[in-house]
């Protein structure tokens, strides 16, 4: 389906057009589902994060003053909404050991990922994401998947940009020592 | 530090690209809207005992507590606010009325009390009931 500009659909929305909001959430919702679930790290959760999300949008779209992407103030009010839902259930943060960055071993890794079938590779990535902490996986699917500039992100997190970039560097490290122990693990049950 | 903005070929962007973005539920979109529709046809919250209410209530209590105040004799000794005030007699109106005989019910204080909190309680509840069922 090809969707019009989000200023349209908000536009409609606030002249009480309900049609005009679904299809504004039709549009966002698999990145704002995405975004709480690499946050949340439960399905079901991810899901009640996301249409809260989207209800306190509807309610405060009149407060939307369009200096920002759409996108970006939507993804702030997921991000906030998902920190919140973890702060209440006071779940631990997923750690991962540091694990020492190896240029020489990580090309051979790298390759051998390329190879790898695409249904296959992207079911590691996810893996990969799913264990990194909160902060890390959610900078990382913000600047990847939802390219969102580090002046954006910046804008959604509340982190200085020296933090945002750190939180990238690190959230690719740690993904690459997920995936490397993902794929040794995978191979392990294979044979 | 690696420059984040320029590294376009960066394996790790276009697999995390390619993997895509996760689908919720396929009630999804519907859940919200029903939600938002339930939301916008409910009344606002409104208190049960309005402000008018509120004031009429504040209102005795402030007169109660003067009436007390003012009542009361300063020492045991001393002459109420009632027993201060200068004396007056109505004039008296001969009028012939029909001799009309109440029977006097003689009750006691404690019985008397109940009959009045009783009443006061039921007052409270047919003005609750009136407004729940003004609501549905």
């Amino acid at each position: 389906m090809r969707f019009l500009e989000d200023l349209y659909y908000i536009e409609n929305t606030l002249k009480g057009d309900m049609n005009a909001f679904g299809l504004l959430i039709q549009k966002h919702e698999k990145y704002a589902y995405t975004l709480a679930l690499r946050i949340v790290k439960n399905p079901e959760e991810a899901e009640e994060v996301a249409q809260d999300a989207f209800m306190k949008v509807y309610h405060s779209l009149k407060t939307f003053e369009k200096k920002s992407k759409f996108t970006t103030w939507l993804y702030k009010i997921i991000y906030n909404e998902a920190l919140g839902r973890l702060r209440k259930s006071k779940r631990d943060n997923v750690q991962l050991e540091e694990i020492p960055e190896s240029e020489e071993y990580q090309v051979d890794f790298l390759d051998g990922l390329s190879s790898l079938h695409l249904e296959e590779r992207s079911q590691l990535i996810r893996k990969a994401l799913d264990s990194l902490k909160p902060s890390e996986s959610a900078v990382l699917t913000l600047f990847y998947l939802e390219e969102q500039t580090i002046k954006e992100i910046e804008e959604i997190t509340e982190f200085s940009e020296s933090h945002v970039k750190i939180l990238l560097h690190r959230g690719r490290k740690h993904m690459l020592g997920s995936l490397k122990k993902i794929s040794n693990q995978e191979l392990i049950n294979l044979l | 530090m690696r420059n984040f903005e320029l590294d376009e070929k960066d394996p790790l962007k276009v697999w995390i690209r390619e993997s895509g973005a996760e689908s919720p539920s396929s009630g999804f979109q519907m859940n919200i809207l029903n939600k938002l529709s339930t939301q916008t046809s409910s009344k606002p919250y409104e208190p049960v005992i309005s402000s008018f209410g509120l004031k009429i209530i504040g209102g005795l209590l402030a007169a109660f507590f003067i009436s007390v105040l003012l009542f009361v004799p300063a020492s045991e000794s001393s002459l109420s606010f009632w027993n201060q005030l200068p004396e007056f007699t109505l004039p008296w109106v001969n009028l012939s009325l029909p001799a009309l005989f109440i029977p006097k019910i003689e009750l006691g204080l404690v019985f008397n009390i109940s009959v009045l909190i009783f009443s006061l309680m039921a007052f409270c509840v047919a003005i609750l009931a009136t407004r729940k069922w003004r609501y549905q």
